[in-house]
């Protein structure tokens, strides 16, 4: 069943009031993510990244579109009927520190989670504990001590555990290496490696750093200004970027290789508040002609799986 | 070449509650004048610890507690508040990470920028305004005149730290010292200040020293690079030689730790986490987590041995027989 989409995403929107303006910080956003795979979603801060793993765990409530969650429409059904999806579905947060209760012991912060779902008894859910803490590769004796006690990296691992307690089948990953050490976020990395390949993990992957996202996915999108402007199999996105934007944003990361970047990308990202006419890109494109200005363009399936919204793009074909 | 900077053993240490944290321990290195010199290191490797130092901005329980700091002839821990206020923005210039925090919110972008020139008395204030316009220029900040009547936080963090490094560069300092200067900002804005501060190299001439936890924005930029682990030197070499041919497990174990974006590989973790530096682990601080350990790396530390030509490594691995 690898083929199985598990999360399809369809015109997703969400505008936050600031002021009397809009911020417009998802536009019209649609991937899927198959079963037991990996979604990269890369973008610079502020891109809204974040706001779409939020929105497809219905943290927030999106202003359009659709979330289907293995087949069923999740967009508008009531809290109530959501609990049962809302096991299926976590998210593991940058920082482990502000993410764990520090005034709870980690096995009852695990613990927590069979309480609200009504699962196993007393011996039955300290059994769990045990049995998770041991997975991610913490001393289940430490059970009982406070998140405090912890380094940076094993927190993280506790939070890992919490996300798999309740064996859910997809977990929304944000940015869950930036507050970590170089030297421990390949633990982090082989950790949910191996959780994946074990359980059947689906992630939704989010972070700023690309050669991570490289090797962690399996198909990627790329966002700019609130839109996908890219989104294909990893391999084709990495070996055959189309947008402009993908292209440099490509070419900007620091290799060891030493190759140095051929385009530098002039300017900084816009104002999601009074975002450009035409494409988002546009003020900032090396390569913009004059439909740029004037037309939004569509995210266009340009080869088998491999989707751009450029018009240049468009127009080459 | 001729020597700007040359430590020799220092050692910082920090007076906590728990103890005393011994932040860098025996560090030593030279820097020569036009040279870039990147420090690579870890969180608690010392590696800002070492370069706020240099220009005395030690937090209060931070203390140099041996070694000597030369700096242009002059000898930095026996210099007079007065001399070394002289050093500070004058012939050493500082870019931190976070833009935001270093600079004043109520103050006028074109006030600070001109602020070095004025308070080091370099020039008018006239002269003062046309320079930190023309260097604000420089740095890539559109339409300087009119931005500089503007507050901090009307700039984007890309272009605070253009401001930063303006401020850093405007008495034309002999050494500029980049605190992990991109690692708040996005990647794109990432590969624009690092070609800034490159132009900016070019153009004045100065030393460079690029303090950053990631090894891969060095490959373009520096010439030498120090590897620093839990407050000691663990190898230093040229550039090339430490990226291409790593001598020290910890720069092995790093490298292979490390995703790159040109390269498919298997991660290697490195086991474990950083050491406490109130206790650290005797002998070479790396044997806890090293997959070469011996039994002499537990008692003792290594010094440095030489690998190549200006290459050397704290291993005792490299020790002749």
């Amino acid at each position: 069943m690898k083929d199985r989409i598990l999360i399809s995403v369809r015109n997703l929107r969400k505008y936050f009031p600031r002021g009397k303006a809009l911020v417009h910080a998802v536009e019209d956003v649609s991937f899927n993510i198959r079963k037991g795979e990996t979604l990269g979603l890369v973008g610079e801060s502020g891109c809204g990244k974040s706001t779409v793993a939020r929105l497809i765990l219905r943290l927030i409530n999106p202003d359009g579109g659709n979330i289907i969650f293995d087949g069923i429409d999740i967009t508008n059904i009531s809290e109530k009927a959501l609990k049962p999806f809302r096991r299926r579905m976590q998210i593991v947060f940058q920082d482990p520190v502000s993410s764990l209760n520090p005034q709870m012991t980690v096995g009852t912060i695990i613990k927590e989670q069979f309480a609200i779902h009504n699962m196993g008894s007393k011996q039955e859910r300290e059994k769990w504990v045990e049995e998770l803490l041991e997975r991610v590769g913490i001393d289940p004796n430490f059970k009982d001590a406070y998140p405090h006690e912890f380094s940076g990296g094993q927190q993280q691992r506790i939070c890992i555990a919490r996300a798999i307690a309740l064996k859910s089948e997809f977990i929304v990953c944000d940015e869950p290496l930036s507050a970590l050490d170089v030297s421990v976020q390949a633990q982090i990395i082989k950790l949910l490696e191996e959780l994946q390949r074990e359980l059947g993990l689906t992630y939704l992957f989010i972070s700023h750093d690309l050669a991570v996202v490289k090797h962690l996915s399996n198909s990627i999108a790329v966002m700019y200004l609130g839109k996908v402007v890219e989104y294909a199999e990893k391999e084709e996105l990495f070996g055959n970027p189309l947008h402009p934007y993908t292209i440099t944003l490509l070419s900007s990361v620091p290799s060891l290789k030493g190759k140095e970047a051929d385009v530098e990308l002039k300017g900084e990202p816009p104002n999601p508040i009074n975002p450009p006419e035409g494409c988002p890109f546009n003020p900032r494109c090396p390569s913009k002609v004059d439909i740029c200005e004037r037309e939004i363009p569509t995210l266009e399936e340009v080869s088998k799986g491999h989707f751009v919204a450029c018009h240049i793009v468009s127009d080459r074909r | 070449m001729e020597l700007l900077l040359s430590i020799e053993d220092l050692r910082v240490y920090f007076y906590r509650p728990e103890g005393v944290l011994k932040a860098v321990d025996g560090l030593s290195y030279r820097l020569y004048k036009g040279e870039v010199l990147g420090i690579v290191g870890e969180s608690g490797s010392g590696k800002s610890v070492s370069v706020l130092s240099i220009l005395r901005l030690l937090p209060a329980n931070g203390r140099i507690v041996s070694g000597s700091i030369i700096f242009d002839g002059k000898d930095i821990l026996n210099l007079s508040r007065e001399e070394l206020r002289d050093l500070r923005g004058k012939d050493i210039g500082i870019v931190f990470q976070d833009p935001m925090s270093s600079l004043n919110p109520v103050i006028t972008i074109g006030q600070q920028v001109m602020e070095p020139l004025l308070w080091h008395n370099l020039c008018s204030r006239s002269e003062a305004y046309e320079r930190a316009k023309e260097m604000l220029g420089l740095v890539g900040i559109p339409l300087p005149e009119e931005r500089m009547k503007e507050y901090p936080f009307q700039f984007s963090g890309g272009m605070r730290q253009r401001v930063m490094i303006a401020l850093a560069l405007i008495c034309r300092p002999k050494l500029l010292i980049a605190d992990e200067p991109t690692t708040s900002l996005d990647v794109t804005i990432q590969a624009q200040i690092i070609r800034l501060l490159k132009r900016m190299k070019e153009e004045f001439g100065m030393s460079v020293i690029l303090i950053t936890h990631n090894l891969a924005l060095t490959t373009n930029f520096c010439d030498r690079l120090i590897i620093m682990y839990a407050g000691n030197m663990m190898e230093t070499g040229r550039t090339k030689d430490i990226l291409y041919n790593p001598s020290h497990p910890y720069t092995k174990s790093l490298l292979d730790a490390v995703p790159d974006i040109e390269v498919d590989k298997e991660l290697i973790p490195i086991p474990g986490t950083i050491p406490n530096l109130i206790d650290p682990p005797s002998g070479c601080r790396f044997h806890p987590r090293c997959p070469n350990t011996m039994d002499i790396c537990k008692e003792e530390a290594p010094p440095l041995f030489d690998i190549d030509t200006d290459h050397y490594s704290a291993c005792w691995l490299y020790r002749r027989a």
